[in-house]
């Protein structure tokens, strides 16, 4: 019996120095519930939870470019569970890890700022054949084609393309749609938006949201047309119009737009 | 001799299951490579700002009667209105 003791004894012994020398970081975890916002319309604000392990020494914030391949490190002694970071117009992916001593714990989750581009979709001028409306899914930033002439559609259309009766076309707020000489937007909720145009970049930060810069409507003097699209719930997103054909009335308008409410940042 | 192997064996197992705080360790998965893009070129800002061209709607009120409240349908573009 004495002998049984002993070997329980050396067994208990050993299997304790196996889990200290295995597991020094026990008490470690990875941060979570990691969030991002507009902290101006061009920084950005993340947040996120502490580890419900314990309290780290520090969290680090990494960054990847969207157009770059790996992470960069672009904070290592944040001791708050929050960080303002100016990406200088780029858009990215973030990630944050917990340091506990030497032993790191990344999020296993990822926030983005990069835009949801839509591929060209065709938008027909508003007495011509086809949807001349389009609009961004809020949830997935997704971009579709709606018909102006159901009021129905008046809660999803960001922006539609209309010749007002003249000789050039324009790329217009909905709200415009009721008293468009076309004759066919019934009344509605339509959204009040802003629009700026004669962009010169795909990539650069749109501009920022200001009566001197945005308006009602634009006229698209050349093609490929670049315009800024200031939501009336404050998103941004840019529309690139090209693809004009003088026949059918059409143009190709393909778009990014910005999920982060109040971010301009666009590059893609 | 048989305890001293029964010892080993559970010592073995404890080491094959391992430690289960060790799997937050884990480095997240490399990211798949996106597509490559262009630089970006510099902030030009250039967005001009629009020009005012509001065109006052010409008066063609010539009926010989005194209508002035005319009810034809408006044309042409609406007043560009800064928001």
């Amino acid at each position: 019996m004495k002998r049984l003791l002993s070997i329980a004894g050396v067994l208990s012994l050993v299997i304790l120095a196996i889990i200290f020398v295995r597991c020094p970081g026990i008490t470690g975890g990875e941060p979570t519930n990691l969030r991002v916002v507009a902290d101006t319309d061009s920084t950005v604000k993340l947040t996120w939870t502490a580890p419900t392990e314990g309290t780290p020494d520090k969290y680090i914030v990494y960054f990847k470019d969207v157009s770059a391949a790996s992470y960069t490190m672009v904070a290592n002694n944040v001791t708050t569970t929050e960080y303002i970071h100016d990406p200088n117009g780029a858009t990215g992916t973030y990630q944050v890890a917990a340091m506990f001593g030497s032993e790191e714990y990344k999020s296993s989750s990822t926030v983005s700022t990069v835009p949801i581009a839509t591929s060209a979709k065709t938008v027909a001028e508003l007495n011509a054949s086809g949807n001349s409306g389009y609009g961004w899914n809020r949830s997935d930033g997704s971009g579709t084609t709606y018909s102006m002439t159901q009021a129905a559609n008046a809660a999803n259309v960001d922006f539609y393309i209309t010749d007002f009766q003249t000789a050039t076309y324009s790329i217009a707020s909905p709200d415009q749609g009721p008293s468009d000489p076309g004759g066919v937007v019934p009344q509605g909720s339509w959204r009040v938006n802003a629009i700026a145009g004669g962009l010169t970049s795909e990539t650069a930060p749109l501009p920022s949201h200001n009566p001197n810069i945005y308006a009602n409507y634009q006229d698209i003097t050349q093609t490929p047309f670049l315009a800024a699209v200031y939501t009336t719930d404050d998103y941004y997103a840019l529309v690139k119009l090209d693809g004009f054909n003088p026949q059918n009335k059409t143009y190709e308008a393909s778009t990014w737009f910005q999920l982060v409410k109040g971010l301009r940042l666009i590059k893609h | 001799m048989k305890k001293l192997l029964a010892a080993c064996a559970i010592v073995a197992l404890i080491f094959a299951i391992g430690c289960p705080q060790k799997k937050a360790e884990e480095k997240p998965k490399p990211a798949a490579p996106e597509t490559t893009m262009q630089a970006p070129p510099p902030e030009t800002g250039a967005v001009k700002a629009p020009a005012e061209t509001v065109k006052a709607p010409a008066e063609t009120a010539k009926a010989p009667a005194p209508t002035p409240k005319s009810e034809t349908k408006p044309s042409g573009k609406p007043p560009k209105v800064g928001r």
